[in-house]
């Protein structure tokens, strides 16, 4: 979860400045230098536990391999400045990290730039590699070579408020098998529990496509058709699939489900939810996996540590409840090894040490993640962190689907945010309306010959 | 034409006094100047017969109706600014526009007056010009045209020509009177400068700090003054103010100054009992050089400083504690460090109290003219 | 000493390093972001290092992208509203409420004005924010439920502009309003002219030049302010603020086209360039 702050903006500075110094004393000693980059703001749920899980994973390689030493370049600040910083260390060999953490969507553009190194050798030997489901195999996977390893996922679920539900007469241990089934149950609880939001699902542009993931991209992989790059690398801006979305949403907001406009338009929208089920005003959420965990005394953002009690937590059903029956997108971010780096044997030993299963779980149950490797799923300091959430975050991870690796990926990401707001907003509006907007979008943006109908 | 009147007017602004009491009548046809010297009140008196400004008690009345309430544009008084106040963006023809404009006059009828005006004020080759390109007295001239353009009953001028050269001020001091001879139209006029309070007026009304001191006809003012300040304000170079005293010998009263003693000329009563210290004020022009009767006692001074006018020198001389400025000749004999023998004239030798000020002779049953003929006792 | 006029040799050869300095610092980034707009540039991807000069390939993408008329046209917009018609406006409003109110008014308005103008965009943002969403106070007066900044985004933006730069404005044209003379005021007062002559004969013509100058500088000063309207909105709901600087920067750093996105910052420094040739043409003209 992104979090920001001087205070903690000082405590980042602080602490680079120190390993800096460790750094070249270490130097003197003519030690390997392993540098790391990573987010140091944004990714953990605060910037204590990111400098304590790296502070962790330094301890143990140093520990595990003597001559060699880990330098930590930590980046402040936000998504895209993360991006803009790993981008400019890339360009100059002298400042390349050996290993740096990247966000998933921007892999291929990393990749095509040719900064990262595949490591299918190395892979061939790590056993947790292979317990990695297909689809995160996948997300750093280009022209048939792995060069991004998973460090944590996001997917989503829905959330509910079990009293609200008996309130409305609505089972308890609820399970949707439908799209229909939860604007069923917004409906009922509009009815019967006035004062509460039925239904949340962020919609469009406010939050990028950071809400795209937590939002209606979890629609549209389960939607009957889920594709956004075809065959031939066009980009689908009029499918079966996106018209199920549209209509989900334009009958959600036209029903009065949702929530209000300036929730969903609010530059913090997606944390909207967390705060509204504390204070018992929503009865239903397409959310990401780290609400459990933000709940508990640990993350404590917000503290709700009787969240179980209330809200219980199941899979989002496909459209008509076709195989295999739960939809996610994913989301997250992974670990590369630099093409720029004059020792790969360590890096990759480095990137090893963070894959193991103490670090992976403490990283999931630090920033909200799921972890990749099925087995740490099932490890009871993962599952039992945030019980019942996490046990179905992990049970979804492997119906998730990748979004493409492309930089047109976010005109495509835009223009479906801006049909989902405008839905929202303009209750006159057609899907037909909508499905014209985001093709003329990105048809303006990327080229006429760019688009695909299916 | 009109006549104004002051009732008692007062104006404050928070707790300053700005004008206190104020009761003044202007007749009709006067030309009257509200003299002093800045802050005086005198500016804010006059804004406030225009209508800029408000009395805080009191009444104000021009043709015996009360005006207090009346905005300016409805008192049918003109008035010109110490600063011009032309409009800037306008040429000097829209500046004379702009009032009939306002007031919906007839066009042609106010063109054919703007080209009688600018006729007489010799504006006509300006009307196209702003205000930036005329001279100073141009501008002067631009302002008068404007208040004169509206045909007022009362005129209303503060410090007109304050802004001008001295040479160009004594032009436009004598078109002005000759303006006011031939219009006959009342005028109040703001100055500080006593010469052109001299030279102007029909009468004079002295203000210091937000009070009357006196009014009257110039010379009255100038022969009589009520109080050392007036005495003081009025007259170039300034009146000498020495210490004395009151003395009474064998029944006579005389003041005793500068180690010599003079009798006021008779017919004058002066209001203070013997021995009484008092201000004594002598005009520089009333010092002189030769006794005004046989006999009379003198009193010797040294040249300390001298400066020449032409026409006439100014003579600071020392006179033991005292300096006195006496008037001499053009072309003077006199000489630094000489020293001098020096006569007082009983008819020109003023007496004030040495408290408040006050005059202390009765003069207002003489002019100037009546004095001068009388003769000088024994 | 009489200064000599002309520059000799030595003197031009004594300037030299202060032109040179200026002309790394100043011509030289702003000739690269120019020549940046004409590349293939990408923040990251196969164009972030391997780019190259694409000719008006770029230019011609600009002629024919509708998101970018949409923002030019958005932009002219949020600059005639916010500029022309607000900050003028208010802030002229504001001066003369300075000019004639009670003092304790004037020093309450001032300071606020102030105020507002001195407040980081980030603080000045939050409070619009705050006040123009659903629960806030504009909201409130409108009911509770309604949400202005996502019904009438650009006109909340505009106004929360406004807000920012009214204090500005104001002192500039105080300092007009002060140059005029009192007594050119009660002349016109003396000519029977009404108020409201008196402002549109005198007071308007007279304050020409300091309409104008603090026309184009305020405009200046919001253009480069855009943080305020991108942290209120992103440029949307739905890219319905999405001005200039905002489209240029999601072209490049959301979109990744850094130098498409350059090619929109290149438009919006000619049209700064614009406001400030004619900002120094009227001061000079005096």
């Amino acid at each position: 979860m992104p979090k920001t702050g001087p205070r903690r903006l000082a405590l980042a500075l602080l602490a680079s400045c120190a390993f800096i110094a460790t750094g070249y004393r270490a130097q003197a000693q003519t030690k390997t230098i392993v540098t790391l980059a990573y987010g140091s703001e944004y990714v953990f749920d605060t910037n204590d536990f990111a400098k304590k899980w790296y502070d962790n994973v330094k301890a143990a390689f140093e520990k595990k391999y003597p001559d060699a030493e880990v330098k930590l370049v930590p980046i402040p600040g936000g998504y895209p400045d993360i991006i803009n910083k790993l981008s400019l260390l890339y360009r100059s060999r002298s400042t390349a990290p050996d290993v740096a953490q990247l966000p998933t969507p921007a892999l291929g553009q990393f990749q095509s730039s040719g900064w990262l190194l595949p490591m299918d050798d190395q892979l061939a030997t790590a056993g947790w590699w292979k317990e990695f489901p297909d689809a995160i195999k996948a997300e750093g996977q280009f022209d048939g070579k792995v060069y991004a390893v998973s460090t944590g996922e996001n997917d989503s679920q829905l959330y509910y408020n079990k009293a609200m539900f008996k309130q409305a007469g609505l089972p308890d241990d609820w399970q949707p098998k439908t799209w229909d089934d939860i604007l069923t149950a917004a409906r009922a609880i509009k009815a019967k529990v006035p004062g509460v939001v039925p239904l949340w699902l962020n919609v469009g542009t406010s939050s990028g496509d950071n809400g795209l993931l937590q939002g209606t991209g979890n629609l549209l992989n389960g939607s009957s058709d889920a594709t956004i790059q075809d065959a031939n690398g066009k980009w689908v801006v009029d499918s079966k699939g996106l018209r199920e979305v549209l209509t989900f949403v334009k009958t959600m907001y036209n029903e009065g489900l949702g929530d209000s406009l300036s929730d969903l338009f609010s530059p913090s929208a997606v944390t909207v939810p967390l705060a509204l089920f504390q204070k018992g005003k929503l009865a239903i959420a397409v959310g990401s996996n780290y609400y459990g965990g933000n709940w508990t005394k640990t993350i404590c953002s917000p503290c709700w540590a009787e969240a179980p009690q209330t809200i219980g937590v199941v899979a989002i059903p496909t459209v008509q409840g076709a195989a295999p029956g739960a939809a996610t997108t994913l989301g997250g971010w992974d670990l590369a090894i630099g093409a720029a780096t004059t020792h790969k044997d360590y890096a990759w030993k480095l990137l090893d040490v963070m894959e193991e299963q103490q670090n992976q779980i403490d990283a999931a149950n630090w920033a909200g993640f799921v972890p990749a490797a099925q087995s740490y799923t099932k490890a009871a300091s993962f599952v039992d962190f945030a019980p019942p959430y996490n046990a179905v975050s992990a049970q979804v991870l492997p119906f998730g689907k990748l979004t493409p690796a492309k930089a047109e990926y976010e005109v495509w990401s835009h223009a479906l945010q801006q049909a989902t707001g405008n839905l929202a907003q303009h209750t006159d509006m057609t899907v037909d309306q909508a499905i014209d907007a985001m093709k003329s979008y990105v048809s303006n943006q990327l080229g006429a010959d760019q688009i695909a109908t299916r | 034409m009109a006549s104004v009147s002051f009732d008692h007017v007062w104006r404050r602004f928070g707790p300053h006094t700005a004008v206190a009491d104020l009761c003044l009548d202007i007749a009709d046809g006067d030309f009257l100047v509200l003299l002093g010297a800045s802050g005086c009140g005198k500016t804010t008196s006059l804004r406030m017969l225009a209508g800029l400004d408000e009395p805080s008690e009191g009444e104000i009345r021009i043709d015996g109706r009360v005006v207090n309430k009346v905005p300016p544009g409805e008192r049918d008084v003109a008035m010109v600014f110490q600063s011009y106040a032309l409009f800037p963006h306008m040429t000097v023809e829209g500046n004379l526009t702009f009032g009939p404009r306002m007031r919906r006059e007839n066009k042609a009828a106010t063109r054919a007056r703007i080209a009688e005006v600018a006729q007489t004020l010799e504006l006509t080759p300006l009307l196209g010009r702003r205000p930036a390109e005329l001279s100073g007295g141009q501008r002067q001239r631009v302002a008068l045209g404007r208040a004169l353009l509206r045909e007022p009953k009362l005129f209303l001028m503060d410090e007109p020509l304050s802004n001008l050269d001295a040479a160009l001020r004594g032009q436009m001091r004598a078109e002005i009177v000759s303006l006011h001879r031939r219009l006959g139209i009342t005028t109040a006029y703001v100055t500080h400068d006593q010469v052109e309070a001299m030279t102007m007026a029909t009468r004079i009304a002295i203000m210091f700090e937000g009070r009357l001191h006196q009014a009257g006809k110039p010379a009255a003012i100038f022969d009589d003054p009520a109080s050392l300040r007036v005495a003081t304000f009025i007259g170039a170079p300034q009146m000498n103010i020495v210490d004395g005293q009151v003395l009474q010998a064998d029944g006579v009263t005389m003041l005793a100054c500068l180690g010599t003693t003079c009798r006021p000329a008779e017919g004058l009563v002066l209001r203070a009992p013997a021995g009484s210290p008092v201000r004594i004020g002598i005009r520089p022009g009333d010092i002189a050089f030769s006794p005004p009767h046989p006999g009379a006692a003198g009193f010797s001074g040294a040249v300390e400083f001298l400066e020449p006018m032409g026409s006439e020198t100014f003579a600071t001389m020392r006179c033991g504690r005292e300096t006195v400025v006496v008037r001499a000749p053009g072309r003077t004999p006199l000489r630094l460090g000489e020293r001098v023998t020096l006569y007082l004239d009983g008819r020109f030798t003023y007496a004030f109290d040495a408290e408040d000020g006050r005059a202390l002779i009765d003069r207002s049953r003489f002019g100037l003219a009546d004095l001068a003929a009388r003769r000088l006792p024994a | 000493m009489v200064p000599r006029k002309g520059v000799d040799g030595v003197g031009l050869l004594l300037l030299a390093p202060a032109g040179l300095l200026l002309l790394l610092l100043f011509l030289a980034p702003v000739a690269f972001a120019f020549y940046l707009g004409l590349t293939n540039i990408s923040l990251a991807g196969i164009h972030a290092q391997h780019y190259w000069f694409t000719g008006a390939a770029n230019l011609r993408r600009l002629s024919q992208d509708n998101s970018f008329w949409h923002s030019l046209w958005l932009t002219a917009v949020f600059l005639f509203g916010s500029a022309v018609v607000g900050v003028t406006v208010v802030g002229l409003a504001l001066a003369m409420l300075m000019q004639h109110a009670h003092v304790f008014w004037q020093r309450l308005a001032g300071a606020l004005a102030i105020l507002a103008w001195m407040l980081p965009p980030v603080t000045a943002a939050l409070i619009w924010y705050a006040f123009s969403t659903t629960g806030g106070t504009l909201s409130l007066l409108f009911g509770g439920q309604a949400d202005p900044l996502d019904d009438h985004p650009m006109l909340i933006v505009i106004l929360a502009n406004i807000w920012a730069t009214a204090g500005f404005s104001m002192m500039v044209l105080g300092g007009g309003l002060r140059g005029i003379s009192r007594e050119v005021l009660e002349a016109a007062r003396m000519e029977n002219a009404s108020r409201i002559q008196t402002f549109l004969f005198v007071t308007l013509p007279l304050m020409r030049r300091s309409l104008v100058t603090n026309l184009l500088l305020v405009t200046l000063i919001i253009l480069a302010n855009y943080a305020l309207t991108y942290i209120m909105t992103a440029g949307g709901p739905n890219d319905a603020t999405a001005i200039l600087p905002i489209y240029a920067y999601q072209q490049g750093f959301t979109f990744s086209n850094l130098g498409y996105g350059a090619l929109i910052g290149d438009v919006l420094v000619l049209i700064a360039t614009g406001f400030a040739y004619l900002y120094v043409r009227a001061v000079r003209q005096g």
